[in-house]
This record gives structure tokens, C-alpha cells and sequence, in this order.
């Protein structure tokens, strides 16, 4: 009858084991996974983040949409080199001849929408076609509004502009006195400091 | 009053180490909109996309100076805001209106590089857009939605390819507002813009940077935040066929899927909206209680 060791102290080439030799391949890679002469490790060795681990990928760059692993394929796409050509010379045909987007005129929300509703009650149906939706908002557009002329806005502007200085050289913050402008118009503010200026 | 927020986007051809002005896409204009410099008027964001690195610079006499002003570092190939980054506190720069701004990039030598400005006007003579603030859409909010789009952009640096936001799925439901809380693109461009009525016919819009995915996501929401006002864009899907999604990027044009990440509102919630009234006036038996959980 054979009395086998069923479970040891300590493993093999452990320096504590009653059989530790010291130049067995057991106790040469115990040294090797245990001891760091450097000072505590970041990981244990062979961990595949540990720097001294085969084939760590710690050098590697993990840039946005790029599988570092397959750095020749098409960032956030994932192509092949050929995939992607083929694609980009399809995209080039396609930007030919695709349109630049429409212009629009701004206008008002509320507006537009009621006339829509309008239209959309008068046809019965929700969806408008283009050619109704154009009609529609041509419509609004050819409105009368009131009649500003661009001198005259910019005349108005140059104004409040002028209101804005005299009250900032008079030491209100910019709040306050756009405040001041908006309440009492850039005519009353200008024609009163005007008025403080000739009394003083 | 008449809320509105535009993105304003524009190109240089081949600007080299010259600051290039900006020749703005089709339609649209540097200068501020606008009749009245009272109304609070604001530059909100500011990008560009460079395919060699330059720099955007923003000028005007009416703001800092008129020598350097607000000039930023543009890296190459990558859309992130420059000024400023509506991700946390923030500054809007007050603009006056009918400023001519000076917008003026430089960039590389046999190249079209491009830049976007988006100003928001919280009352805007005229024009009116529907927008809501974060507690409002936390209030009548139902459910997600994505809007998916296929655009084909114009090689040319203007805004081109638009395509109805119902143009790939048409999942919306019907006589229903959504807000627009921001969006992804697969491929980088300049910007990614949504026009409709329901935003005053103006264009609103995001930066096309596909790696800033948490940036642009709820670009909207963050604005709204970043700047303690209404500034989260808000659609009716009676009008569809005619809100529409574009790209304005550089002369490399492309294939763009963009993704709209909308939330459902409760009906009758947004003013100025329609209401779809020959099918559905009382709302189509939409749900009465919305909101986040508490």
C-alpha cells in the first residue's frame, strides 16, 4: 500500500516547503511570480495588463470610433479599406448630384401652424402635400405686415446703439440700461440726457 | 414672444494661413438677425471642422474688439465647440442686431473648411419658433423616439442633401409634438441642421462630431440648461413631410446616417403648435399624465 502526500503544505519550489531547491524550475518561477525586486506590483505577473506580460496591448491607442486591434478599417464605420473606397466612391457620385438644401423665410410658428390647421381641415386629411404646404405658406407670406424700410431699422439701431453708450459712460451695467432703452424707447433716453447736458 | 435659434454655417475655400471669411451657405447670413438690440440676442455655440488644423475667429465692433476677439484653435478633424461648450456653465455672448459679424477661418491650402455659429434670440420680430425649457419636457414628456435619416451632403460647404424627418421610418404618430433633444451622426460634418415651421422656418441644429456621442445626444437639453431658457426645439408630426434634416460639411460631401433622439410630448402642452384638426382635434385619445418618475 502506497501512502500518497494527498495535499501539500506548500507547493512546489515554495521557499517555506520541507523540499524547496532552490534551482528547481518550481522554485525559480515561484521567485519569478512572487518576488518584485522593484518594489509592489501594479498587477501579478502575467496578467495581461502587466506591462512585462507577452503580448500586453498597453502600447495601443484607443482613439474615438478606431478598433485598435484593426487600425486599417474605417474609423466609426468598422470598414475594410475596400469596403470603405467603394463606399466613398459611391458617396462622391451621390453628393454630386444631391441638391443644396431650400431657403426658407422665417416666420412665425403660431402663424404658419393655424393656416396649416386651416388647410388641413378644409381638405379633411392631416398630411399635406408639398405643393399644398408651399401654397399655404406663400400665402402667409404675402400677407400685408407693417412696412419697415431697412434705413429706417437701421436708423432705430444705430440709435438705441447711441442710447446704450451714453448709458454705460453714465455707469449703468448693460442689463439695466437695455432695460431702459426697451422700457422708455432710445428717443426719451437720448433726448433726456441731452437735456441733463445743456442744464449742467 | 418670438423665440428662435438659428446655426448659421459657413465655408473658406482652400484658406491656407490667410484668415478667410466666411462665406455662409446658401441663404443664410453673419449678420444678426433682428430690429431691435434690446431683444436679448445670443452666441450660444460655436464650431468648426477643419481638415488641417487653423483658427475661427469671431469679430465684431460691437463686441470685445474688432483686432482678435473671440479666436480659437481648430483642430484637425474634430468637431467640438469652441466657444462655448454648453456642457456645464456657461457665458452666451450678447450680439446687437443687424451686427455684420466678422467670421473668419484659416485652415489648410487645397481644402473647403467650414464653421458654424448658433445664435438664439429670445424674441425675434416676426419669427417665432416653438421651443420648451428642461422642466417642461421633464413635465410632459411621454416617450423616446429616434428619428433616423439617410443625408446625402453637397460637396459645395453649403447646407445641402435635406430630407423629411419621416424620409427613412415613418414611426411618428400622428398630430403628436416631439422635442428634438439632440442627435448623433456616423460620419463627421460640419453641422447637422432641422428646419421646419414649427422652428420659424429657421434651422436648428448640432455639431457632426461622431465621437462626442454624450455631447450631442441632448445638445439641446444641454443649451437649454447651460443657458436657463427655452431652447429645446419642438415639432408636430402633422408637419412631417416638411421638417426636414440636412448636413453642411466639407468638400468631401458624403453619406450621413443622423440620428434625431426626440422625446414625445403631451398634446397641447407646446403654444403656437398644430393641432391636426381635421382628424384628431381632441388630441387622438393620447395619454393625460406624462413625466420622469419621482
Amino acid at each position: 500500500m502506497t501512502n500518497h502526500q494527498l495535499e501539500r503544505d506548500f507547493p512546489h519550489g515554495h521557499p517555506a516547503a520541507s523540499d524547496y531547491d532552490p534551482a528547481s524550475p518550481e522554485a525559480i518561477e515561484w521567485v519569478r511570480k512572487n518576488v518584485s525586486p522593484l518594489g509592489e506590483r501594479d498587477f501579478p505577473v502575467d496578467h495581461p495588463k502587466a506591462l512585462d506580460t507577452a503580448g500586453n496591448v498597453n502600447h495601443l491607442t484607443w482613439r474615438a470610433g478606431t478598433d485598435p486591434h484593426n487600425p486599417h478599417r474605417e474609423e466609426f464605420t468598422g470598414r475594410t479599406p475596400e469596403q470603405a473606397a467603394g463606399v466613398a466612391a459611391m458617396s462622391a457620385i451621390a453628393s454630386a448630384a444631391a441638391a443644396e438644401s431650400p431657403v426658407t423665410i422665417p416666420l412665425d410658428a403660431a402663424e404658419i401652424n393655424a393656416a396649416l390647421d386651416a388647410k388641413r381641415v378644409e381638405l379633411k386629411r392631416d398630411i399635406l402635400t408639398a405643393e399644398e404646404y408651399a401654397a399655404v405658406v406663400r400665402d402667409v407670406h404675402s400677407r400685408p405686415r407693417d412696412p419697415v424700410s431697412a434705413e429706417d431699422v437701421r436708423a432705430h439701431i444705430d440709435k438705441q446703439h447711441r442710447a446704450l453708450q451714453a448709458l454705460l459712460t453714465r455707469g449703468y451695467n448693460r442689463n439695466t440700461a437695455m432695460d431702459i432703452i426697451g422700457r422708455e424707447g432710445a428717443d426719451s433716453v437720448l433726448g433726456d440726457l441731452a437735456r441733463r447736458q445743456s442744464e449742467e | 414672444m418670438g423665440r428662435a435659434l438659428e446655426v448659421v454655417a459657413g465655408f473658406a475655400t482652400n484658406p491656407s494661413t490667410t484668415f478667410t471669411a466666411l462665406t455662409a451657405s446658401t441663404g443664410q447670413s453673419f449678420t444678426v438677425r433682428g430690429t431691435d438690440i434690446t431683444k436679448g440676442t445670443w452666441l450660444m455655440a460655436s464650431w468648426a471642422f477643419n481638415a488641417t488644423a487653423g483658427e475661427l475667429r469671431i469679430r465684431s465692433p460691437r463686441l470685445h474688439d474688432f483686432f482678435s476677439g473671440i479666436r480659437n484653435r481648430v483642430t484637425a478633424a474634430f468637431v467640438g465647440p469652441l466657444y462655448l461648450d454648453p456642457t456645464a456653465a456657461s457665458y452666451a455672448q450678447r450680439l446687437y442686431a443687424q451686427d455684420a459679424l466678422t467670421v473668419e477661418l484659416t485652415g489648410g491650402a487645397a481644402e473647403i473648411d467650414t464653421a458654424s455659429l448658433l445664435i438664439g434670440y429670445e424674441d425675434l420680430g416676426g419669427v417665432a419658433g416653438r421651443f420648451i425649457d428642461n422642466p417642461t419636457l421633464q413635465k410632459i414628456g411621454l416617450n423616446v423616439v429616434t428619428v433616423e435619416v439617410t443625408v446625402t451632403a453637397v460637396a459645395t460647404g453649403n447646407f445641402g442633401g435635406a430630407v423629411a424627418v419621416n424620409s427613412s421610418i415613418d414611426n411618428l404618430i400622428a398630430n403628436t409634438d416631439y422635442a428634438i433633444l439632440g442627435g448623433f451622426t456616423d460620419t463627421r460634418c460640419d453641422s447637422v441642421g432641422v428646419t421646419g415651421v414649427d422652428f420659424g422656418n429657421l434651422r436648428v441644429g448640432f455639431p457632426g462630431e461622431p465621437s462626442l456621442r454624450s455631447l450631442t445626444g441632448n445638445w439641446f437639453a444641454k443649451l437649454s440648461q447651460a443657458f436657463s431658457g427655452a431652447w429645446i426645439p419642438v415639432f408636430n408630426s402633422a408637419n412631417k413631410t416638411q421638417t426636414t434634416v440636412d448636413v453642411q460639411t466639407t468638400g468631401a460631401g458624403g453619406t450621413f446616417i443622423i440620428n434625431l433622439e426626440c422625446v414625445q410630448l403631451l398634446p397641447g402642452q407646446v403654444p403656437g403648435g398644430a393641432t391636426g384638426a381635421a382628424v384628431q382635434a381632441g388630441g387622438g385619445g393620447a395619454p393625460t399624465s406624462a413625466g420622469q418618475p419621482h
